[in-house]
């Protein structure tokens, strides 16, 4: 094996990768080509990563078009106005970081030179269009924004553990806490149990990409 | 999407051992990083476990702390803080549960003892220093972000599928006791304390209240805890 830096044929992939996860200059040198095994594995992990990376990206989008939907509707003039402040503050807090999360996982699908997702999680946007638009109260909007950040949390908590790059993960498990951070305010807002439960569980989370690549 | 070659699995495993101080001090020569990856795939999580327990069990220690305080100290004279106190005290002794089990499993000890170095460096000098609910709220806050940020930093370094299960569906349980006792805060800063209550005046509340818990968009690793600092 050799120390150098030399290039190998997935080694832009895997240094785009963690450009784009916002990982640390730390061993970039060492992360070197090594001999491929004997018996190649079916797995891909980098291919698998990306898928992941696209879906949690689609997740946040949906989230941001969510919160688009409940400001313009809790906001002055808005059709469930006026809203309690405390509210409209979150709601729009939360629409801010969940499209500086699509962002950043945007960045790491560009940065492996993917194509950006442009539009939120089919299934979460339908599930966010329904609740919404049959919402008759602030409460309502509330009660659906809570279930589409439990759902985020929890896809986090299963994606994360399906990461292979390690940088990744990390940046998932950044996010996923603060998407579960909008789901306590938004139980205490709406007079439930802020934390409920010790642990995350995943059985709200959207279905993810097959592991094999 | 791109088809690529995989990257075969040592790849990672170094890049994890690089993200650790004696990874670090390891990958000047590649063959002591391939002896030592191979010697620490053995207990990958071991270390992050152990040291997760022992942080819970700091907090459960500091819970207790302050549920010993004057009501007039600690806040608990309010209905809403004396429920969170409890039920966060009961989640981290479950969590210390949860990562002890995962230690054992993984050939480690059981840690019954609280992470003595956070214990010096933040709890015990804050701990002498309470006057009232804001200290303690503050104190609380403080604790649960720096637990958070070590769970979600041990997730990009430990390799076994128990520790990682374990710290990432823990994590995001620390982030939401700091996100409320933060809101909390907001209300006694807000000089609204009656408003600190569960179920709420959701009418009255400022709008602080809903944004004070979550400040950042993503969750800060600066301050978390070295794996294995509890060996003394």
């Amino acid at each position: 094996m050799s120390v150098s830096p030399h290039t190998c044929g997935d080694a832009p992939t895997r240094r785009g990768f963690l450009q784009g996860a916002g990982a640390a200059v730390l061993g970039a040198g060492l992360v070197a080509c090594t001999t491929p095994p004997k018996a190649a594995p079916t797995a891909n992990p980098v291919a698998t990563d990306l898928r992941l990376a696209a879906l949690a990206a689609r997740l946040e989008l949906a989230l941001v078009d969510a919160y688009t939907t409940i400001v313009a509707a809790a906001e002055p003039g808005g059709r469930l106005a006026p809203a309690p402040a405390a509210f409209l503050a979150l709601a729009r807090t939360a629409a801010a970081q969940h499209a500086d999360h699509a962002a950043l996982w945007n960045a790491t699908l560009a940065a492996n030179h993917v194509s950006e997702e442009k539009s939120g999680e089919a299934a979460l946007v339908a599930q966010a269009h329904q609740q919404l638009g049959t919402a008759q109260s602030v409460a309502d909007v509330a009660a659906a924004a809570l279930r589409l950040e439990q759902t985020s949390v929890q896809t986090y908590v299963a994606m994360a553990i399906r990461f292979a790059d390690h940088h990744a993960r990390r940046r998932a498990m950044q996010i996923g806490p603060v998407e579960a951070q909008h789901a306590a305010v938004l139980g205490f807002l709406l007079g439930a149990e802020p934390v409920p439960d010790a642990v995350v569980g995943s059985g709200a989370a959207l279905h993810l990409p097959a592991v094999r690549g | 999407m791109q088809s690529h070659a995989a990257i075969h699995p040592v790849m990672l495993s170094r890049r994890a051992l690089l993200a650790s101080a004696s990874g670090l001090a390891c990958a000047l020569t590649l063959g002591r990083v391939t002896a030592l990856h191979a010697a620490a795939a053995k207990v990958s999580g071991r270390a992050e476990a152990q040291t997760a327990a022992a942080l819970e069990n700091l907090l459960v220690h500091v819970y207790d702390s302050v549920l010993a305080l004057p009501r007039s100290v600690s806040g608990a004279g309010s209905a809403a803080i004396s429920h969170v106190l409890s039920a966060f005290r009961m989640h981290h002794a479950a969590h210390a549960e949860m990562f002890n089990t995962v230690a054992d499993t993984l050939g480690g000890a059981r840690q019954t003892a609280v992470d003595g170095a956070m214990d010096d460096a933040v709890v015990a000098p804050a701990l002498s220093t309470l006057r009232g609910p804001a200290d303690v709220l503050g104190l609380l806050t403080n604790v649960e972000s720096i637990v958070a940020a070590t769970h979600v930093q041990f997730s990009g370094t430990a390799g076994d599928a128990r520790a990682l299960a374990a710290l990432c569906s823990i994590a995001p349980v620390e982030a939401e006791h700091a996100a409320l006792l933060q809101t909390f805060s907001a209300l006694l800063s807000a000089g609204a304390p009656e408003l600190v209550a569960l179920p709420p005046d959701t009418q009255a509340l400022p709008a602080a209240a809903g944004s004070a818990g979550f400040a950042l968009s993503s969750l800060p690793v600066s301050q978390a805890r070295r794996a294995g600092e509890e060996v003394r």
